[in-house]
């Protein structure tokens, strides 16, 4: 699998695991600034990423302020 | 008065559609859609199933507008005044008159000012331009009689609310490369094989396409609507038949339409959500067209479950939410729940036996691997032309989307898009075929074939010959499971799921919530690998090795239905809502989670060596 997906996948798990709360459209300017692009795979998007840890409860988008919040079960 | 205009259709009868929709009709780049498969090469397995992108289309603008026209016409009158009053204002806070001195030039009309009142949209004077564009009897049709309608400029707010959201339903397919998904899945595997040829223009490219959080279809989808409604402004201006003060209108019509529609590709964080929802949620007019449409296609529903109930049954209501930028909801009601059931059910029948059929799963795959390789072929001789208007390469797929991208929308005449669009016209399944057919005329005669073009051989003679080359390791769920656990228990054997995945704390509820779907601790963990990032790379590795070793095997994922998550359904006479997943009783098996093809030509031993195979690439990650 080619760089660019290894170091967005890597900087997505990274902001999964340590941050509490984050804005989306900064992992993404984080994720480019770094070489990356936005997708972990081919055919796999960094938000079909992120939409997978929400569908187990792990992250929650919260549209209004772009953010997830880790950790939090909730349907708004 | 003007002529009502019909489209006839096998799902939903005669459909209704507006002046304006008529114009996109008319025009060259949405009637590639004709040409656009929404199954791709599901009809080899299916031969009636040849559904087109552009009536899947229209038939979801259909379902849309019954979804939004019903909604209103179910809810009560303050919280219709209460919704449309919410979009009058986000519609005010558009720059429209800005965008209208843009338009207009130096030809600055004094009629501006009959529109507006300081700079202040006098939405009432709208409709004679409304009349114009959309046709009288279009919006009689679609119109009904509330009090709340006394104020015009509500009507005039709703009218457009509507059209809006029918051009972003007749237009959510707009950007469909051919075969739908293939080539935008072959275009993504190029970039990965690419990986050696950092330094190349293409490379570069494609890295900057991908820096864009959308798929490619919708890239390009958002792009061509846009050139598509500035085409529209354009034919107004050049019209001398309107005069001044209507086509003022008429204009100022057409940029709250584009506004609209870039807010809705905000999706969740738009301030229009509520309508994007028609379209893409749980229990969209998108899910319900094609599960209709493709389920009759292929002869597997014949009637289906009784959607018109659903869709007459929707009501509007407001949505207490902190989280969203729009505090309104189209809710289908409780009083439909075994309809909407019922419909799930067609929808998981559709996927399991026509979306991922063996068969349809291995045609697929095999055409997006031919298009791979061809675009990989293709690139090292790339001209990349973009001036020439012949498209008769299928790498010159990739310079018409660059071309798309890199389109400069402040510099346009209406001769320009429209050579744009004849010649993004031409990018049809039919246009990839022809070309891709052309090879295999080739292969056929080439005496002395590599080891690679044997192998593309016998992919083009099980996809055009109709000669069974490669089978399926299994056909039903048993069989797979079966597979599954011969893998896992390997995999115990080496200590994988201790050592890599168990140590990394953010998985321990992913494992437990998977193990409980399964209900199996050992299976939550290798499906939650497979169905993740790792499948593609095992996929490319996989297939590699095993072909190193003279096996010809192809690996590849199906695709599920998206479980329902949020939807709510409302009890019509209270307005209490109820979470679908709470109260359904309906139960949905997981299926075949990815299928594995080997050659005719080897032996059935295949099953042993893909095992090693893959567990010593397993074991070479894990170092």
């Amino acid at each position: 699998m080619c760089k660019e997906y290894k170091i967005a996948k890597e900087i997505v798990k990274e902001y999964i695991s340590k941050e509490t709360i984050f804005i989306y459209d900064e992992l993404l300017e984080n994720i480019k600034k770094s070489g990356g692009v936005l997708r972990i795979a081919p055919k796999y998007t960094i938000k079909q990423y992120l939409d997978f840890y929400e569908s187990k409860s792990i992250i929650k988008y919260i549209p209004k302020n772009d953010e997830y919040i880790r950790g939090i079960n909730s349907n708004g | 008065m003007d002529k009502l205009k019909l489209i006839k259709d096998q799902i939903h009868g005669n459909i209704i559609f507006s002046k304006l929709e008529s114009e996109l009709f008319s025009s060259a780049i949405f009637n590639r859609l004709h040409y656009i498969l929404q199954n791709s090469m599901s009809y080899l397995v299916y031969p009636t199933n040849k559904t087109s992108r552009f009536i899947h289309s229209v038939g979801t603008c259909d379902v849309a507008s019954k979804i939004y026209n019903n909604s209103l016409k179910n809810s009560s009158k303050e919280i219709l005044q209460k919704f449309l009053l919410s979009k009058k204002n986000i519609i005010f806070s558009f720059e429209i008159s800005k965008q209208l001195e843009k338009d207009l030039g130096l030809k600055k009309y004094s009629c501006i000012e009959h529109y507006f009142d300081k700079k202040e949209l006098k939405f009432k004077e709208l409709l004679e331009p409304l009349e114009k564009l959309f046709g009288l009897s279009f919006i009689n049709h679609c119109t009904f009689n509330n009090t709340i309608f006394d104020d015009k400029s509500l009507n005039v707010v709703n009218i457009i609310l509507l059209q809006s959201l029918r051009f972003f339903a007749l237009l959510h397919d707009y950007g469909h490369l051919p075969f739908s998904h293939l080539t935008e899945f072959a275009i993504e595997s190029l970039f990965d094989k690419l990986t050696d040829s950092k330094e190349s223009e293409l490379y570069k490219k494609l890295k900057n396409l991908f820096t864009y959080e959308k798929d490619i279809h919708e890239i390009v989808g958002e792009k061509l609507t846009y050139l598509t409604l500035l085409n529209m402004k354009e034919n107004i201006l050049k019209n001398e038949n309107i005069d001044a003060k209507l086509k003022c209108g008429m204009l100022i019509v057409i940029n709250i339409i584009i506004e609209i529609l870039q807010e809705l590709y905000k999706a969740e964080k738009s301030k229009f959500y509520s309508l994007y929802m028609i379209i893409s949620s749980d229990l969209d007019a998108d899910r319900i067209d094609y599960t209709l449409r493709d389920g009759l296609a292929s002869s597997l529903i014949e009637k289906g479950a009784n959607t018109d109930r659903i869709l007459k049954m929707f009501k509007l209501d407001s949505f207490e939410s902190e989280i969203y930028n729009d505090s309104f909801r189209f809710y289908p009601a409780i009083e439909s729940l075994n309809d909407i059931d019922e419909f799930y059910l067609d929808r998981d029948k559709l996927y399991k036996i026509v979306f991922n059929h063996h068969k349809v799963k291995k045609f697929d795959y095999i055409l997006e691997k031919i298009i791979t390789e061809k675009l990989y072929n293709e690139s090292e001789i790339d001209e990349n032309d973009s001036n020439k208007s012949e498209l008769n390469n299928v790498s010159d797929l990739l310079s018409i989307i660059f071309e798309l991208i890199e389109y400069d929308t402040n510099n346009i005449t209406q001769g320009n898009i429209e050579n744009f669009f004849y010649k993004f016209s031409q990018i049809t399944d039919y246009w990839l075929l022809s070309i891709i057919k052309k090879d295999v005329v080739k292969l056929i005669t080439c005496m002395e074939p590599t080891q690679s073009q044997e192998f593309t051989k016998e992919l083009m003679d099980e996809l055009f010959g109709g000669i069974k080359k490669f089978k399926s390791l299994w056909k039903r769920d048993f069989e797979f499971f079966n597979f599954l656990d011969s893998l896992i228990e390997t995999m115990y054997e080496i200590d994988f799921f201790q050592k890599r995945i168990l140590d990394e704390s953010i998985f321990a509820d992913l494992i437990d919530d998977l193990n409980k779907d399964i209900s199996n601790s050992k299976k939550g963990i290798i499906l939650f690998d497979f169905l993740n990032s790792e499948f593609n790379d095992w996929q490319i590795q996989v297939e590699k090795r095993m072909r190193e070793q003279g096996f010809g095997v192809l690996l590849v994922k199906s695709k599920f239905a998206k479980p329902v998550k949020e939807l709510q359904l409302i009890e019509l006479n209270t307005d209490r809502k109820f979470k679908y997943s709470n109260i359904s009783t309906t139960k949905f098996r997981r299926g075949i989670m990815f299928f594995i093809y080997y050659s005719n030509n080897v032996a059935k031993s295949v099953e042993q060596k893909l095992l090693e195979t893959i567990m010593n690439f397993i074991i070479e990650k894990r170092r």
